[in-house]
């Protein structure tokens, strides 16, 4: 499950952030400005993107699996060749 | 020197496949592949297949600059497929699995609208095959709805071309205009491309295929849609926002999937999203962007898909919610989808690095810069969605199914991702050689630092953002509706209907699924002595619309004639 891992390589990820935008303002000042607008973009857009998933498009369109009309209705259909008692339902 | 049609020695060599030995069509479909690609290799430009078809100059063969890049990753593709599927593919999946390689090769290498459009129906018939191939019950279903979806969008597309040629007098590709016939070829090619809203018989279709047919799906049906539009209406400013449409709402679906090649499926009409942008915006440059991102997209989406399609052979499952753990059980496959995670993301040393930032960039250059920045939102989607989320919730954590076994991986699906990835880091590390393929010389340079730092800053806010909300991306055992829906409904609203009329004792305010109950023991009741197969009803209805396009086409063809 995604909330078992751990944060600490989010602290990796900010001091690598922070070194691409001290290089970029030593070699190319000029260009720094844009980067941080990428940053900051990519920040805000993954973030919007994850809570508009988990907490509005999701619950709107998500359905228990194989319950559309036209499916089987089989959870078992899900399964390539393991056998039901292996599933975490089974 | 006699110029052989790579496309027709597929297509051939699939009905010899169907006839051959067991023991011989493994190897069979490898060296078929191989042939086809080497040949495809070799192609001249000045190679000519034409044939006069009642009054009618028709040209099979005629690759043009254009053309080659499509058709030369179509066969890689192929030779991948025939090694990754060595053990997996029976009998009818290789033969469908070849002749839909062989009509796709048949799209792009075509010199004429009639020819096309017969490759294009000929590829519909082979995929409703490959999808069927898979022998489940939900396979089937997918198959039949992909039919109906293709056989309109066929139809549509058999109408713009027949309105065309009898205002134009000509078969050319080029040259058409955006009049009444040009949007109704549009159109039938969009359903094609899988564009909004048109888009959903994708990820209704390519996870109910076979796992290799998957892989042979995802590189030729949209791609040959994205090629034909690049060679019939580039520049149509339409597609740039119907582009920009699929890679944004493509991704946010694809971020909601539990399913792991529905996800990818999802993800994969985002993609084609960017290529549908920089064929709007049109300009050489933006054509080159669309081919090279259409190019690298045919190689780290097939390696993904191996990927994803190793896990579902090892474990038995498919979705999500029953796997994690397995990166320590399954360790190089995790590694191998990576390089495809990583390709499709735009990381440096990638193939998606140069061929991504291409596409971006021509659809920036070409004025387009609300476009060009959505196209950014879209490819943080595409790093949190196949790039994070995927490969946390399959490999890394604890595994949620504790009794889950694994079978033995054979070394051929270890070697065809191995070939893969190494193409994908060959183009990451040298773009050149994609950029050497293209219809123009291109002389973008991927490398700079400000490139490659803005490239660096995208991805790592997004993992950086993905790592704050990470309990909130939680797989669970569900499936998302979309507009197929409709689709799925009419039968259902049909059989009720039709329920009440051949049992008017059946009163209309029933439930739906009471009348279903009644139906079927009056239906069982006279089973004895009138038959009920509803097979027949979708085999004629099959047979009917072939009929029907049939027809219109030889109508079509004579009332050009006289005319």
């Amino acid at each position: 499950m995604t909330s078992r891992i751990p944060l600490w390589p989010a602290g990796i990820l900010i001091a690598g952030l922070i070194t691409i935008a001290i290089v970029t303002a030593v070699y190319s000042p000029e260009k720094v400005g844009s980067v941080i607008v990428i940053t900051v973009f990519a920040l805000a857009a993954a973030s919007a993107m994850i809570l508009l998933a988990s907490h509005l498009i999701g619950p709107l369109l998500s359905r228990p699996a194989n319950s559309r009309p036209g499916d089987c209705g089989d959870p078992r259909d899900d399964l390539d060749w393991a056998a039901p008692w292996e599933t975490r339902d089974g | 020197m006699v110029d052989l049609h790579p496309g027709l020695l597929l297509i051939l060599g699939g009905g010899l496949v169907a006839l051959l030995p067991q023991r011989i069509i493994a190897p069979a479909t490898l060296i078929l592949t191989t042939l086809a690609l080497v040949v495809t290799w070799r192609l001249d430009l000045s190679a000519q297949w034409v044939h006069q078809f009642y009054g009618i100059e028709l040209s099979l063969l005629s690759p043009t600059a254009l053309a080659r890049p499509f058709a030369v990753v179509f066969a890689i593709l192929g030779v991948l497929a025939a090694i990754y599927g060595w053990s997996l593919m029976n009998r009818v999946e290789r033969a469908a699995g070849l002749t839909t390689l062989g009509a796709g090769l048949g799209v792009v290498l075509a010199g004429d609208l009639l020819t096309m459009f017969v490759f294009w129906e000929f590829k519909v018939i082979t995929v409703v095959i490959l999808i069927a191939a898979r022998g489940r019950a939900s396979s089937t279903a997918a198959a039949q709805r992909y039919l109906q979806v293709h056989l309109i969008g066929g139809l549509t597309l058999l109408g713009g071309l027949m309105w065309h040629t009898s205002r134009t007098g000509s078969f050319a590709l080029e040259g058409i205009q955006t009049n009444g016939p040009g949007w109704l070829i549009l159109l039938g090619v969009l359903v094609g491309a899988a564009a909004l809203p048109l888009h959903a018989w994708l990820a209704d279709a390519y996870p109910s295929a076979t796992l290799t047919g998957t892989v042979i799906l995802s590189a030729v049906t949209t791609k040959s849609a994205v090629y034909v539009l690049a060679r019939t209406m580039p520049g149509v400013d339409l597609l740039i926002w119907v582009g920009v449409s699929m890679a944004v709402v493509g991704v946010t679906l694809a971020l909601l999937q539990d399913d792991l090649r529905r996800l990818l499926s999802y993800h994969i009409i985002s993609q084609v999203g960017f290529m549908v942008t920089a064929i709007g915006v049109g300009t050489t440059a933006a054509i080159n962007g669309a081919t090279a991102h259409a190019t690298a997209h045919v190689l780290y989406k097939g390696l993904l898909l191996m990927g994803v399609g190793t896990v579902i052979y090892a474990t038995g499952h498919n979705r999500a919610s029953a796997l994690g753990g397995l990166a320590n059980k399954l360790p190089w496959v995790l590694a191998l989808y990576m390089v495809g995670a990583f390709s499709i993301s735009g990381m440096l040393g990638f193939s998606g690095f140069p061929a991504k930032e291409l596409a971006v960039a021509s659809v920036g250059a070409g004025g387009e810069t609300v476009a060009q920045w959505l196209l950014k939102f879209a490819s943080v989607g595409t790093f949190l969605s196949v790039g994070l989320k995927l490969p946390a919730l399959a490999w890394l954590g604890t595994a949620t199914s504790p009794n889950i076994t694994h079978r033995q991986i054979p070394l051929t699906m270890y070697l065809a991702m191995g070939i893969a990835a190494a193409a994908n880091i060959a183009i990451g590390i040298r773009p050149h050689i994609l950029y050497d393929l293209l219809p123009a010389a291109e002389s973008f340079q991927p490398f700079t630092a400000v490139k490659i730092a803005e490239s660096f800053a995208l991805l790592g806010a997004t993992a950086l953002a993905f790592l704050w909300w990470r309990g909130r991306l939680t797989a669970k055992a569900t499936t998302t509706v979309d507009v197929d829906l409709v689709q799925r409904e009419l039968p259902r609203a049909y059989r009720t209907w039709a329920a009440q009329q051949q049992f008017p004792g059946l009163s209309k305010f029933q439930p739906a699924t009471q009348i279903f109950t009644q139906a079927q023991a009056a239906l069982t009741a006279r089973a004895a002595t009138r038959s009920v197969a509803p097979g027949w009803i979708i085999g004629g209805s099959v047979a009917g619309a072939m009929v029907l396009i049939l027809t219109t086409a030889l109508l079509g063809i004579g009332a050009v004639n006289r005319w």
